[in-house]
């Protein structure tokens, strides 16, 4: 099976730039490195069933 | 009583001798000024350090006391805040000296509350930078240095807390904990940490890393003063939009030493992730110990535990690249290059990847809840491993190889996430270094949670040891 890609070089460098990052940094290769290794660890939200669920809210104010 | 010991007294024990007028708040900021100047060479537990204001304050405290002035347990104690908490006319660094202009004109909630109570401000304290990590590692500041074992973390990102407290440099420390900060200091410098219920002390005036996940809270040397603590800063308020708006009970009511019925759920989950095995052995032995007291000990299971850090760290990640976002354009070259990749890591999460994030944290709280409807409170260790030497970036635990950020929160987390109130206290030390005890409650119950670290705590000697410093 084809291994999953995170993030190609190309889409990184898009994404840096629209938010405004410096492209031309050497820091960028380090930023794609360190992306490469933590997106594929933030994969496991996609396998939950959030069928039905609306975004957290803080309702801490009434006992339980 | 020498110095040194004076020191080591806890608020509780210092509060009722002032009352008594055994000892005056002027000979106890003398001390901990002595103590201070001779430790920081080692500890580096201070960016501000105010021994003038605080003998004026202490001068004050014994003249209204001395008048029958007396503004409760905390006059005349000294303090110390991490350098996040805004304090009228102090630099606030937020542990970068990319900040260390900025000077608040307002005091947040919480040093107000501490100031109305008399507390006495001996200065602000050293943390990771940005408070985004959580090892207490600063190169801008220096590092944190932990009392039990110098060249080892003090932890993070409140760790200038966990040195002071720890040492006698302040009897009270206050840290913040978004993903741990408060616990795992603690924890590694053998303090009690409570991150109360989120809501429960306002986050006005604190530095942000993540609105959703940030709660203040205190990291001092006994139970008693978590309890006290809570006393003086807990409670709404209008200014921070989250806060509780709730009666605030008396957090020292519940210190008994009774917990016989309390039930307690130790997550099997807990033990599915990497930890050292002599921790494993202490934390075990200290949850006996809770049976013993007269607590009922059942293994309960936390399905969604494994997906904790993927969820919390979507939303901090995407909360903090939010908030200093324009910082990170303008100077992203100056913020030191581990902190520097997390910011801008939260650039590359789409909006989609933020709900989706928080509609699994629904998922995980209403678990929580539902798992918390058969126990009181859920026990296990802070961490899985001990203090390590400062500039480690992995470690070997057992047959795996890990980073030590994602080691050092795998237990706290959960307890950002859902905002329930957990604490770490002492249980024991492995190769002379100390080992956290976590306990968590339901929403707004931390009168549980300090009812039985307070039993345990006063069942063990745990809490008496000092550094060798």
């Amino acid at each position: 099976m084809a291994e999953k890609t995170f993030l190609s070089k190309e889409t990184f460098l898009r994404i840096a730039e629209h938010v405004g990052l410096d492209v031309d940094s050497t820091h960028m290769g380090d930023l794609h490195a360190y992306l490469k290794g933590l997106l594929p660890t933030l994969e496991t939200i996609k396998d939950l069933d959030l069928a039905g669920l609306e975004p957290f809210m803080p309702s801490l104010t009434k006992k339980e | 009583m020498d110095a040194k010991e004076l020191c080591y007294l806890s608020a509780g024990q210092l509060g009722r001798m002032i009352q008594g007028k055994e000892i005056s708040p002027v000979e106890i900021i003398e001390a901990h000024i002595t103590r201070i100047e001779a430790l920081e060479p080692r500890l580096n537990s201070f960016i501000t350090f105010l021994p003038d204001q605080a003998r004026k304050e202490a001068r004050r405290a014994e003249q209204e006391i001395l008048a029958g002035r007396g503004r409760g347990p905390l006059h005349g104690i000294p303090l110390g805040l991490k350098d996040l908490y805004y304090v009228k006319g102090l630099p606030n660094t937020g542990g970068t000296k990319l900040f260390e202009r900025f000077v608040p004109d307002f005091d947040s909630t919480v040093a107000g509350k501490l100031r109305e109570a008399g507390a006495i401000l001996l200065g602000k304290l050293n943390m990771h930078p940005f408070a985004y990590g959580p090892t207490g590692e600063n190169p801008e500041y220096g590092h944190m240095h932990n009392p039990w074992n110098t060249e080892c973390i003090t932890g993070g990102s409140s760790g200038g807390s966990g040195s002071a407290a720890a040492s006698g440099e302040c009897v009270l420390t206050m840290g913040s904990d978004t993903g741990g900060s408060i616990r795992i200091p603690s924890a590694l410098c053998g303090l009690a940490g409570l991150k109360p219920t989120y809501g429960r002390l306002s986050r006005y005036g604190l530095t942000v890393l993540s609105w959703s996940q940030d709660h203040p809270g205190p990291m001092v040397r006994t139970v008693e003063d978590c309890a006290l603590v809570m006393n003086a800063t807990a409670g709404y308020d209008p200014n921070d939009p989250v806060s509780i708006n709730l009666p605030v009970p008396d957090f020292t009511k519940g210190l008994t030493g009774n917990i016989r019925g309390i039930r307690i759920g130790v997550p099997k989950e807990y033990f599915e992730v990497p930890i050292d095995g002599k921790v494993k052995e202490i934390v075990w032995k200290a949850i006996r110990k809770l049976e013993e007291l007269g607590a009922r000990v059942s293994e309960v299971s936390w399905p969604m535990y494994p997906q904790v850090a993927a969820i919390a760290s979507t939303i901090q990640m995407s909360e903090a690249a939010a908030y200093h976002q324009k910082l990170i354009k303008e100077k992203g070259d100056k913020i030191w290059h581990p902190v520097r990749l997390r910011l801008e890591a939260g650039f590359f999460f789409s909006a989609v990847d933020y709900i989706q994030a928080e509609r699994a944290r629904s998922l995980f709280t209403q678990q929580s809840r539902e798992l918390m409807k058969n126990v009181d409170l859920l026990a296990g260790p802070t961490l899985p491993v001990v203090a390590f030497k400062i500039g480690t970036n992995e470690m070997t635990v057992g047959n795996r190889t890990i980073k030590v950020i994602p080691l050092l929160t795998q237990y706290t987390r959960p307890f950002n996430l859902n905002g329930f109130p957990a604490i770490s206290v002492p249980c024991g030390f492995s190769d002379d270094l100390p080992v956290g005890l976590q306990l968590a409650g339901r929403p707004l119950e931390e009168e549980t949670v300090l009812r039985a670290a307070h039993a345990y705590e006063q069942a063990t000697e745990w809490h008496l040891r000092r550094p060798p410093i």
